[in-house]
């Protein structure tokens, strides 16, 4: 009799499946260690089992034993490097990065999973068939999938990187147009130095950002200059061929202006975080920044709470042509199952659900039906007031975070999330900018030779353009060095390097 | 013959006389033996881990089984084009901290030590040592709060007298005097602490004979006080020069950027950078084994001098 | 009396030391204002840092935050017991150690020290140290962050120089009175050691205490985590937010801001008011005292 009902109940399941209506738990019982980084939002850890995941644990079956950290790399690494003590999936180190994947997957650490998403991942399977640029992103060189990754890549047309903040209130104070050129820009920089947009002349820095170097405050206007913005290292010309972008006549033509600016002190001569920078908007002294489009309604709420009259305006970056723009990169975190997992069939499906699944995407962004999400009539989702205007007065990322959803765990964000919870504008500034867009620089995963020069050479070059890059822009170095600057960069090994680029870049399939 | 046999001899009553010792001690060995089995368990036994160092590690083939690559990331390491940079910014920043941040805790021991028990003494020490406990993210972010060249209080102070604004955390020529002086700021109460300790242990007669024979308060602390803290000072001054290669990066990458480089960045940060790209665990063994034996000989060579000069040394 | 006898250059250099010590005690102290300050001050004033001495309006969020979360207490707990427990052991191990180290007539007095200072210089790395602890089945238990940090070469060396200080002819008496070496520790030793012991507890408790990277690696266990890790949280989340550019919109809060300095009053005060207690055992003189009594 039970016997009968569970072959039912697994033919139903198996319907279900085909159909992607709700899953029946297939994991009754089952535990699964999950390291993964914490959430967003500071006052609850997702190691709690917060209500979303609660939920997905009903639907699944499956108890995650958590293991979220922030400071992921610290914890993990004397783990992953002793080989000891490893969780059944995990984050692969370095977080934000795909460096680690093809490293483990040749160590053995973390296992292939291809046939396990061939034979028990129906959804996996259909997002990599529906998306064959992702698959190429996810497959290692040796033409296997080891990992999972997180990807904004359904936002990444509505997020703009490089999204020009202005404060309207100063244009308007000094009767400027919004700056379309860079021209425009260092005219209207100049004004907001020396013209006293505040009113009580506070002295102004007109331009910042948050960042590690000088170069990072700047980095925007690169896209004035035929490169993309805020580039950084590679890019390749229409051929295809890979190129380092900082060795470039173009970026030298760049560096001159801004080396200029920096002596006019149009731009900020301090490398801020983003506390520090965020309390520099708050005073009322920065002009004009750049920075994730979506940030506006955070930067006009700095304002707010300083007391300050006033508010930000999204402008196009002063791009000299089309596709200059990069869109995010279209992988984030991967994740494995490690070769300590002793049911990899659990593993691969619980990540088909949370990743895979329309009902598992569905709690992950939206959260719980019936609190932070309902249908509406025509059977579409929207948020709650409990998102929208949280009765404790959470930001609507926030609310989201304290359920659990909406972190950077297994993410597949769908658009319309995102537009539901960003301003009109922002999304409409997106799409105004689509035609700029270009993707970036593909992510793609190094084999052991190649990772073995970049090894060696990458460290050195990246310590030497950063170093100089900002020494050109403070002026420390006179431009009149930037021969030698490059040439020195083929001294540490730029050839060999650009020629591992290239093989990857050819390997990406972009061109 | 005769020679040889009596050496051997006295080899034989040498070891005879080493296990007697050993056995009068017995006491004593087995106090100290939960130690030495930790030391043997915790620290000995995972010495093997300096193969590493010569290995291309795979963490599943394990450290033994790894295969052999010789000096291949020592070479990486030094022929790096920053590894002279690195060095000498490592070796300057531990040396400056030292010859400051070594003698002001001990001058502000003995300031103290001049003042009798009470209240104000209890208050100045306990008011030393908080700093210790600010942790260096929120330290670090008051420093660069006032070092601004915008509002810092600092550029307030120079512009008030005709100065012009500087940007302290950009320019390399600054950083070693901020990083020291900071760190001074914050320690020096916290490393007083083992030095007040100590003088609380010198013998009060020592004073009075001292007075007896006509010294001041300055010739006491000279005669008195400075020898009796001398073996802890000396001791300490050993220990801090097997130190001398371990920069960590923490409260440097707070406060360096690419600008400052020049004389901010030290081989910890820079391996730290690199973990970040991808993790190597050979490379950093390599330069963790390259810093290990810097230490010990530069431990040993001060143990050896302070014993020629001092008679007093660690071993 | 003694005040009257005080030549004129001393009382200057007297007042010169007063100076010094009351503002370099000022300077400590203040990053300690700061950040009482910083955690109550309004939120206007936290977010355009004008907050310089004294807490400016009046804001209690950051420490609504902290309370929030009621691992907060657990994690408090675990501290407690870590650094109760750690200290105890650490300290008995290190006098244990200390003791027999000072003596000069010990045998193994020499190899011995050589072969703990070593340990300090040279080491294997964390990947075998780890492999070790995993191996014991110490890794997710309380031992863990206990057992493998069960004592400290830097503390034994310092403890050793201070039982040096001790008359090995005092001992000698003492052995000669017919004491056996357990009662010389106990009668003779051990009350000599009020300032070193308070040294060690200090310097073992305040490490427990502040203790975050062993315990990270080590626990995975959210209900064996210590207090440290619990706030690293927030420090470390505030510091990512510039490291990648690539994240989903972060909506950091003022308050987030806020809990950071609240999360450090929080964590701090229990283990200053420590020292003020230790502190008696440092005034001048105890131990010849002790000694003399």
């Amino acid at each position: 009799m039970k016997k009968t009902i569970a072959m039912v109940m697994s033919l139903l399941l198996a319907l279900a499946g085909l159909s992607g209506a709700v899953a029946e738990p297939f994991g009754e019982g089952k535990t699964l260690s999950f390291a993964c980084l914490e959430g967003w939002y500071s006052a609850v850890t997702v190691n709690d089992n917060l209500p979303s995941w609660q939920k997905i644990e009903e639907n699944t079956g499956v108890k995650i034993k958590w293991e979220a950290n922030s400071d992921y790399n610290t914890a993990m690494q004397p783990r992953v490097a002793a080989g000891q003590e490893l969780p059944d999936i995990m984050l692969i180190p370095p977080a934000w990065s795909n460096s680690g994947v093809y490293k483990m997957a040749l160590d053995g650490t973390i296992i292939p999973l291809d046939d396990l998403i061939a034979e028990y991942a129906p959804n996996i399977q259909r997002v990599l068939e529906e998306n064959p640029a992702l698959k190429g992103l996810m497959t290692a060189p040796d033409g296997h999938i080891y990992s999972i990754c997180d990807t904004p890549m359904l936002v990444n047309d509505l997020v703009v990187q490089n999204a020009m903040f202005i404060r309207q209130d100063w244009l308007e104070a000094l009767g400027l147009e919004e700056p379309k050129t860079i021209e425009d820009w260092y005219n209207v920089l100049t004004a907001f130095k020396g013209y006293d947009p505040t009113g009580y002349g506070a002295e102004t820095i007109p331009f910042s950002r948050s960042g590690g170097k000088l170069y990072d405050i700047v980095n925007v206007f690169t896209c004035a200059y035929g490169l993309p913005a805020s580039t950084s290292y590679w890019w390749y010309d229409e051929d295809g061929k890979v190129f380092l972008t900082y060795a470039t006549e173009e970026f030298r033509e760049f560096l001159t202006e801004m080396a200029k600016w920096y002596q006019e002190g149009l731009i900020d001569m301090e490398v801020r975080d983003e506390p520090n920078f965020q309390s520099l908007v708050s005073t009322n002294v920065v002009g004009a920044f750049s920075t994730l489009s979506e940030r506006v309604k955070q930067y006009d709420g700095l304002l707010a709470t300083a007391g300050v009259t006033g508010n930000h305006i999204l402008v196009a970056p002063p791009a000299s042509k089309d596709k200059l723009l990069l869109k995010r990169d279209t992988t984030w975190n991967h994740y494995g199952i490690t070769s300590y997992c002793e049911d990899p069939v659990l593993a691969i499906r619980w990540l088909d659900y949370v990743w895979g699944s329309e009902e598992g995407v569905t709690i992950n962004e939206w959260g719980i039906e019936g609190l932070s999400f309902e249908y509406d009539e025509n059977g579409d989702k929207y948020f709650t007031d409990y998102v929208l205007n949280n009765p404790d007065g959470l930001d609507p990322y926030n609310a989201l975070r304290s359920l659990g959803s909406a972190n950077t765990i297994l993410v597949r964000t769908p658009a319309e999330v995102y537009a539901a919870l960003n301003p009109d504008y922002v999304i409409e500034y997106g799409e105004s900018l689509l035609d700029q867009r270009i993707e970036p620089f593909p992510q793609v995963m190094a084999t052991e030779e190649e990772q073995t020069v970049i090894d060696r050479i990458q460290p050195d070059l990246t310590t030497y353009c950063d170093e100089c890059v900002d020494k050109f822009i403070a002026g420390i170095m006179p431009m009149s060095e930037f021969d030698s600057f490059v040439e020195k960069l083929y001294e540490i090994g730029l050839e060999e390097l650009l020629a591992v680029k290239q093989a990857q870049f050819d390997r990406s399939g972009v061109r | 013959m005769n020679c040889g046999s009596e050496i051997w001899n006295g080899r034989k009553e040498g070891r005879q006389n080493f296990w007697r010792r050993l056995y009068k001690d017995r006491f004593f060995v087995a106090m100290i033996l939960p130690v030495v089995v930790y030391y043997l368990l915790f620290s000995y036994y995972p010495m093997y881990g300096v193969l590493i160092a010569f290995k291309n590690y795979m963490p599943s083939k394990g450290i033994m089984g790894s295969e052999w690559v010789g000096l291949e990331y020592f070479r990486q390491f030094f022929g790096g084009i920053y590894f002279w940079r690195l060095l000498r910014n490592t070796l300057l920043i531990s040396v400056y901290s030292l010859l400051w941040g070594f003698p002001i805790p001990i001058i502000f021991a003995l300031m103290l030590n001049e003042f009798r028990d009470g209240a104000f003494k209890r208050v100045v020490q306990t008011f030393s040592y908080l700093p210790h406990f600010i942790s260096i993210v929120v330290t670090c972010g008051m420093i660069i709060n006032f070092l601004s060249p915008t509002g810092g209080i600092i550029n307030l102070l120079v512009r008030a007298f005709g100065g012009k604004s500087i940007n302290f955390l950009g320019k390399p020529q600054y950083f070693r005097t901020i990083y020291v002086a900071s760190n001074i700021w914050q320690e020096f109460g916290w490393n007083s602490i083992i030095f007040i300790a100590a003088l609380s242990g010198v013998d009060p007669q020592l004073y009075e004979a001292a007075r007896i024979d006509g010294a001041g308060r300055f010739k006491q602390m000279l005669y008195v006080t400075i020898p009796s803290i001398m073996n802890t000072m000396i001791i300490l001054l050993i220990l801090n020069i097997g130190n001398i290669m371990s920069v960590g990066f923490e409260k440097i990458i707070l406060l360096y950027n690419s600008a400052t480089y020049e004389t901010a960045d030290v081989i910890s940060t820079y391996v730290y950078r690199m973990g970040l790209q991808s993790l190597q665990y050979s490379y950093s063994s390599a330069v963790g084994l390259f810093n290990s034996v810097i230490n010990v000989v530069l431990l040993v060579t001060s143990n050896a001098v302070a014993k020629r000069i001092t008679g007093m040394g660690i071993w | 009396m003694s005040k009257i006898q005080m030549p004129v250059e001393e009382r200057i250099g007297k007042v010169i030391m007063v100076i010094v010590l009351c503002l370099a005690s000022l300077a400590a102290l203040y990053p300690f204002l700061y950040v009482f300050s910083m955690a109550i001050s309004s939120p206007e004033h936290v977010l355009r840092r004008d907050v310089y001495l004294y807490p400016r309006g009046i804001g209690l969020e950051g420490y609504r935050l902290v309370f929030s979360n009621a691992n907060i207490w657990r994690s408090y707990a675990n501290t407690i017991y870590y650094t109760l427990v750690g200290t105890a052991i650490n300290v008995t191990l290190t006098v244990l150690a200390a003791y027999p180290l000072s003596r000069p007539r010990f045998v193994l007095r020499r190899p011995l020290s050589l072969m703990i200072t070593f340990t300090m210089f040279f080491g294997g790395g964390m990947i075998p140290f780890f492999i070790v602890i995993s191996r014991l089945g110490l890794y997710n238990t309380r031992w863990g962050v206990l057992l493998p940090f069960a004592v400290s070469a830097w503390n034994i060396i310092i403890a050793r120089t201070f039982y040096e200080s001790i008359p090995e002819a005092l001992i000698e008496s003492a052995t000669i009175d017919g004491a056996g070496n357990m009662v010389t520790l106990v009668k003779i030793v051990l009350p000599l050691s009020g300032s070193i012991l308070s040294v060690l507890a200090l310097f073992y408790a305040v490490g427990h205490w502040n203790s975050y990277f062993w315990p990270l690696v080590l626990l995975n266990n959210p209900e064996l985590q210590p207090l440290q890790i619990y706030l690293y949280k927030i420090l470390v989340q505030l510091k990512q937010d510039t490291m990648a550019g690539a994240q989903i919109g972060i909506s950091r809060t003022v308050a987030a801001e806020q809990f950071k300095y609240s999360s450090i009053i929080v964590s701090i005060l229990p283990i200053i008011v420590v020292y003020p207690f230790l502190q008696k055992y440092f005034v001048k003189g105890v131990m010849i005292g002790a000694v003399k009594g």
